[in-house]
């Protein structure tokens, strides 16, 4: 049988599946009841990487997954939580499979394992601590563990815990019965390993069932689980019976596939599909192709003012590139998901070395944006939560002392704000000391101390992320060394995003990221400056406006103009983009000065001048190649339908050089 | 011997109420607290058996205080007091450790039929 073509196949899978064991290893070590339920996931996912592994003749993979499978089944055995040296050596293991599992893709040679395996095997039949509740080990793994044997692995096999069938009635009188269900559906989860249910968790938790809820679970005490049920309020009635347990099925029999997908709920395998992401690049590009050769169109037909059918058909081609373009967009769109089992890891590193402890949440997993949007975050990301780690939580002692929690509080929060993902980090630590903050920018001459004193306690918080300013008495060999946040917001910024820091001595901190949710394409306002074309995103203004002399004036060199009843600074896009003016060159005298009003920071406006407007156009901003990539104010540029290359400008990163006065 | 309840909520009144329930013999109010920082100290300090915790408290949530009070103490046995219309949070409580919970308006009778019964586990 030719295996290469089920090469990529269990690459892939391998690869989905060592992500969730990443995460769910890290989960093992959090309080909760979720502790058994989780170590049987692991078991299964090791189990299955172990037997894809031995279908394939990789003989490495499938023993280190063996020897991960009986760690997992002692954690089974031992029901309390294991040491974290015990977790390091699992989580070395699976980083070890991935990078294993990566090799077979292209066929490279990977190094052995076999020191690894030892040391697992050694961990994994150390003599169990104090069992709490006597659990018969899962089926499949030895008590003993014996020595890798490729050849003759079991097939999935059903638990050897006894299996009983459970039903529960509520009250028809109970008026929550979503929240009543659900309580029932957590005691029966915390009892054992829930093969089937009815109705299902999420008709429960909406209260539409018909007031009874049937589980199949495997458990070692149903007395317990009885009487547990019977304690919960508007229960009328509970029935448990024991169920005939299948035999083991011997191997050269199909795995049962019900055993193998108890618990955790698979996503939608089948409505998804796995694309490279050069195809998917290649589309885009493509697609940038195809609304540069609209636009040519539209150019040209626009001479033919008397054909009708032409324009409707000109018309007709821009709806349906913009459709698609929609929708290659969102082919783009990656949750967070996909890279947030990164993140438990690295504040669990983080907290390891320096000996506290924290609590992380992530929510708002599911939330989408555009994959390079993704992909830039994940550092910035993780150097933040570090920094959360390293310098904005105490110590337990601090801690106690101050009435909080003993454990760190980090929470991580992902949600949509219309075109906009953002991404917030808080954790309830110390806050950023701001006056030392302050002394230290201006120690390093990145501003005057004069300026350091007018500076708002945001403004302030963001001085962390210049070069060479870290409060960090010692540099970690995590974070501290005052060029990490300084990237962070850099590689933010690279994106189209942009990070503030709000902060609260003694209280915490908390870091905002805006992403874009798509980059590519977007609705620009083209304008002039010094006789040149540039062009800002539709999404960064504000609003346009023509300004009289009357509402314009200076004061102590500095211009002004009013927009709304209000004052508000007045730049001129020329200055701020340093361009030499062109000698001879007429403004639009006579009609007024047209200006952008744009709001670098959501609150404020701020007004820049320009020569005229040009109309808006929807246009696909490309990124900038080095060194222009290194400019802040451009974001990027694009091609008009003439075919003249046009800066995108960020504004608010144009003005905001300007007014911090950085190296002035 | 009572069994001994403290009882969190922000409202004077609904406290009172509770504590009414609470008046025989079978029972000993030990504590009260009016949020959710208050909930997790007099927790430690008076550690009663039953704790009866409103969902929506100010400087800390009920939920929040449920997380921290069965991070120190898994056993602790916590009755969540909410008003219709906050299952999801009734259900966040759950999912951080409440024993059960009752629906306001509730009536004196369902309020010891749950306190009972939790106790007994």
């Amino acid at each position: 049988m030719d295996m290469g073509k089920y090469r990529a196949l269990f690459v892939n899978e391998a690869a989905d599946q060592l992500s969730q064991m990443s995460a769910l290893t890290v989960a093992l070590e959090r309080d909760g009841g979720e502790f058994s339920e989780t170590v049987q996931s692991l078991f299964r996912l090791s189990h299955s990487i172990k037997g894809m592994a031995a279908s394939m003749d990789f003989p490495e993979i499938a023993s280190l997954s063996h020897a991960l499978e009986d760690m997992f089944s002692r954690y089974d055995r031992e029901r309390t939580r294991p040491e974290a040296e015990s977790v390091d050596l699992v989580l070395e293991a699976i980083d070890q499979l991935k990078a294993m599992v990566s090799g077979r893709e292209h066929d490279k040679p990977h190094p052995a394992a076999d020191p690894l395996v030892e040391r697992l095997r050694h961990k994994a039949s150390a003599p169990a601590g104090t069992a709490l509740a006597p659990a018969a080990p899962l089926a499949g793994a030895p008590a003993t563990p014996a020595g890798p044997q490729p050849e003759a692995f079991p097939s999935a096999v059903p638990p050897a815990l006894p299996l009983y069938s459970v039903k529960v009635r509520i009250s028809d009188k109970c008026s929550t019965l979503g929240v009543r269900g659900f309580l029932v559906h957590k005691k029966i989860q915390e009892a054992g390993r829930i093969q089937s249910l009815a109705p299902s968790l999420d008709e429960i938790k909406a209260g539409k069932f018909d007031n009874v809820i049937k589980a199949q679970v495997a458990t070692a005490d149903a007395g317990r689980l009885e009487k547990q049920l019977k304690a919960v309020a508007d229960v009328t009635g509970v029935e448990i019976s024991q169920v005939e347990v299948r035999p083991a099925p011997q191997p050269g029999d199909e795995p049962p596939a019900s055993a193998a997908r108890a618990q955790t709920p698979r996503k939608a395998l089948g409505t998804t599909v796995r694309v490279k992401t050069e195809t998917l690049d290649q589309l885009v590009n493509m697609l940038g192709e195809f609304i540069l050769a609209r636009a040519r169109i539209e150019k040209a037909t626009a001479a033919y003012d008397e054909d009708g059918e032409l324009k409707t058909a000109v018309s007709r081609l821009g709806a349906l590139v913009r459709d698609l373009s929609d929708q290659v967009m969102r082919v783009r769109l990656m949750p967070l998901d996909s890279v947030a089992d990164l993140f438990p890891r690295a504040v669990r590193e983080a907290a390891r070395k320096r000996g506290i402890e924290v609590d992380f949440e992530i929510s708002g997993r599911d939330l989408e944006t555009d994959r390079a949007v993704i992909e830039a975050v994940v550092d910035p990301i993780i150097h933040i939560l570090r920094n959360c780690v390293d310098h904005g939580l105490e110590s337990a002692a601090d801690r106690a002392k101050a009435g909080k929690p003993l454990r760190g509080q980090i929470r991580m929060l992902a949600f949509r704000d219309r075109d906009t993902a953002v991404i917030q980090i808080s954790d309830d630590g110390r806050g950023i000391d701001v006056e030392k903050v302050k002394a230290k920018a201006v120690k390093t001459g990145a501003l005057s101390a004069e300026r350091a004193q007018h500076l708002t306690r945001e403004e302030a918080c963001l001085l962390v992320c210049l070069p060479g300013v870290s409060t960090a008495e010692a540099l970690t060999e995590t974070s501290g060394r005052g060029v990490g946040m300084s990237a962070v917001k850099t590689g933010v910024e690279q994106v189209g995003g942009s990070l503030t820091i709000s902060s609260e001595p003694g209280r915490g901190t908390t870091f905002t990221l805006s992403l874009p949710r798509s980059i590519a394409i977007a609705n620009v306002l083209l304008i002039q400056a010094a006789g040149r074309t540039f062009s800002i995103p539709v999404s960064r203004v504000h609003s346009t406006i023509i300004l009289e002399g009357r509402e314009m004036f200076s004061n102590r060199g500095k211009r002004f103009c009013i927009f709304r009843d209000q004052t508000i600074p007045l730049f001129e896009l020329e200055t701020l983009l340093s361009l030499p003016a062109l000698v001879g060159l007429e403004k639009s005298a006579g009609l007024g000065q047209h200006a952008v009003i744009i709001q670098p920071d959501g609150r404020s406006s701020v007004a820049i001048a320009v020569d005229r407007f040009l109309g808006q156009q929807e246009v696909f901003i490309r990124p900038l190649g080095k060194p222009l990539d290194r400019i802040p104010s451009l974001a990027g540029v694009t091609i008009l339908g003439d075919g003249r290359p046009v800066f995108v400008l960020d504004p608010a990163r144009l003005v905001e050089h300007t007014v911090r006065g950085v190296a002035a | 011997m009572a069994i001994r309840i403290l009882i969190a909520d922000d409202a004077v009144f609904m406290r009172n109420m509770i504590r009414d329930i609470f008046s025989s013999d079978e029972f000993e109010v030990v504590g009260e607290a009016a949020n959710g920082v208050e909930a997790v100290q007099k927790y430690n300090e008076l550690k009663p058996e039953i704790v009866t915790m409103d969902i929506v408290m100010p400087m800390k949530s009920g939920i929040e205080a449920v997380k921290e009070i069965c991070s120190l103490d898994s056993a602790a046995k916590i009755v969540m007091c909410s008003a219709l219309g906050q299952e999801s949070l009734v259900m966040e409580a759950i999912e951080a450790g409440a024993s059960d919970f009752i629906v306001k308006p509730f009536t004196p009778e369902k309020v010891l039929e749950v306190v009972r019964k939790v106790a007994a586990l």
